[in-house]
């Protein structure tokens, strides 16, 4: 039904989930992440308490190990479910319950985990977690995109292909990235061009976003980008009227 | 840049909120819903602190205009922002810079808020005469029709990119939550995505995990046909 990765940036301590299923919308059900804290991708029959829970137990200061044994204890519906953590010291720990549809599991790595279920094999989580360590030089959202490739490439959900989604956090309360394909025939290629998009048009934003200490960060820039989209619109305003008259 | 719209359904309370926007991606930086507590709209340049101190603002029992007032104070960069707040009692409010790039407009009523900024000239207008309109339907489908009404009146004078509808009548998390992050006609496409739900509407509304049930009732009497129907 769905493959995912979650991991930590070994480099930058960035928290990431890469995500893609064949049902409507997963990028906006799997992906459970707090920045300094931990990346839980919950899913199978999907239970969002593991995700809210699992965080909390993460902020209270239990490694990954401990925080998954309290979440699945905690969970009546546990053998449907599929949930894998990442805490910020790159622990990890997941949990593939035993009436997840096969093929279903995980495998785990430095910082990082593959998990999925109703795939087509296990070559789905093994192709992600290799594409993960050999991209080793890259950020991690083009690591998590490469991963989330590789297990489509090696057949996926054989239920089918419908939604994507990519997220990381760095340090602030809001991700740095956040994109979902919410419906597509090729989810996955889909993401790819709109993470594309986002490297084109919104990275160079991201210094200028707020953070907690400093709402207006490099604002001279933002002032004068904005006067650029003001007179774009005029010039674009006028060439209208132009063709209209 | 934007237009959007925050809402709370008189009949159950859902809270949610609808925009389009033409810039990449915009629900995910410009939606701020909690079911029981409110939805706030962030936009124009947003600062991505008003939506989450609102929440909590809200939560703590702040009503809107004390939330805008708070939020707001400590921004030296205000001029820039546009908020749009509705609570779980249906009081709303709207606050829009003076410097949000013409024409940038809101308005609030009880029950919700409306409100853009580069946009075409009534789009505040007739988002807020079709959310009037029609209040027999349920909020999702309100706000739907709320945004397209907004983007046949022009929209945004920017172009169109991305849009998105997220509504929750639950206190954890959205029941309804669909995205266009990058599309020639972000607004149609939503209503497509929209329709698709609704097709599917019991393994949606059907599945729905609480504090007290996590497994839903009827699931294990279920799950011989459900697994089936998975196995596909």
């Amino acid at each position: 039904m769905t493959f995912s990765i979650a991991a930590r940036c070994p480099r930058t301590g960035a928290l990431g989930v890469a995500t893609s299923s064949k049902a409507l919308g997963a990028g906006g059900l799997v992906p459970y992440i707090k920045a300094g804290v931990g990346a839980i991708a919950s899913q199978s029959f999907v239970n969002p308490y593991l995700g809210y829970d699992g965080l909390r137990f993460l902020e209270d200061g239990l490694p990954a190990e401990r925080a998954l044994e309290r979440l699945v204890e905690s969970d009546q519906g546990r053998k449907l479910r599929q949930v894998g953590i990442v805490d910020k010291g790159g622990r990890v720990a997941a949990y593939t319950g035993e009436r997840c549809i096969d093929w279903a599991g995980h495998v785990a790595g430095g910082g990082y985990l593959c998990l999925g279920n109703i795939l087509v094999g296990e070559d789905v989580v093994k192709a992600m977690a290799q594409a993960f360590e050999y991209s080793l030089d890259d950020d991690v959202p083009e690591r998590l995109m490469q991963a989330l490739e590789a297990g489509q490439e090696a057949g996926g959900d054989r239920r089918g292909r419908q939604s994507a989604g990519l997220q990381v956090y760095t340090t602030e309360e809001y991700p740095i990235i956040d994109l979902r394909v919410d419906d597509h025939p090729d989810p996955v290629p889909e993401l790819r061009r709109v993470f594309g998009v986002w490297m084109a048009e919104e990275s160079d934003w991201l210094r200028m976003i707020p953070t907690r200490e400093d709402f207006t960060p490099h604002w001279e820039e933002v002032v004068r980008l904005r006067e650029m989209v003001e007179e774009d619109l005029l010039e674009t305003a006028s060439g209208n009227a132009g063709k209209e008259s | 840049m934007t237009f959007s719209i925050v809402a709370r359904c008189p009949r159950t309370g859902a809270l949610g909120m609808a925009v389009a926007s033409a810039s990449l991606a915009c629900a995910s930086f410009t939606v701020h819903v909690k079911g029981g507590v409110g939805a706030i709209a962030s936009q124009a340049t947003s600062n991505p602190f008003y939506g989450p101190d609102g929440l909590r603002l809200l939560a703590a029992g702040k009503n809107p205009d004390e939330v805008i007032a708070a939020v707001t104070s400590i921004d030296p960069a205000r001029d820039l922002r546009q908020l749009l707040i509705v609570d779980a009692a249906g009081r709303s409010a709207a606050f829009t810079g003076s410097g949000c790039t013409t024409r940038a407009t809101h308005a609030f009523c009880e029950g919700y808020a409306v409100g853009g900024n580069r946009l075409a000239d009534d789009v505040v207008e007739e988002m807020a005469r079709s959310f009037e309109m029609s209040a027999e339907e349920a909020l999702p489908e309100r706000l739907m029709q709320a945004l397209e009404a907004g983007q046949v009146a022009g929209g945004d004078r920017g172009g169109r990119q991305s849009a998105g509808l997220v509504v929750s009548d639950h206190p954890d998390y959205a029941t309804f939550n669909l995205r266009v992050d990058d599309h020639l006609d972000p607004v149609g496409e939503l209503r497509r995505l929209v329709g698709l739900r609704a097709d599917n509407r019991s393994t949606y509304d059907g599945f729905r995990p609480t504090r007290e049930q996590p497994l839903p009732p009827g699931f294990v009497e279920n799950w011989a046909s459900i697994k089936m129907t998975l196995r596909g």
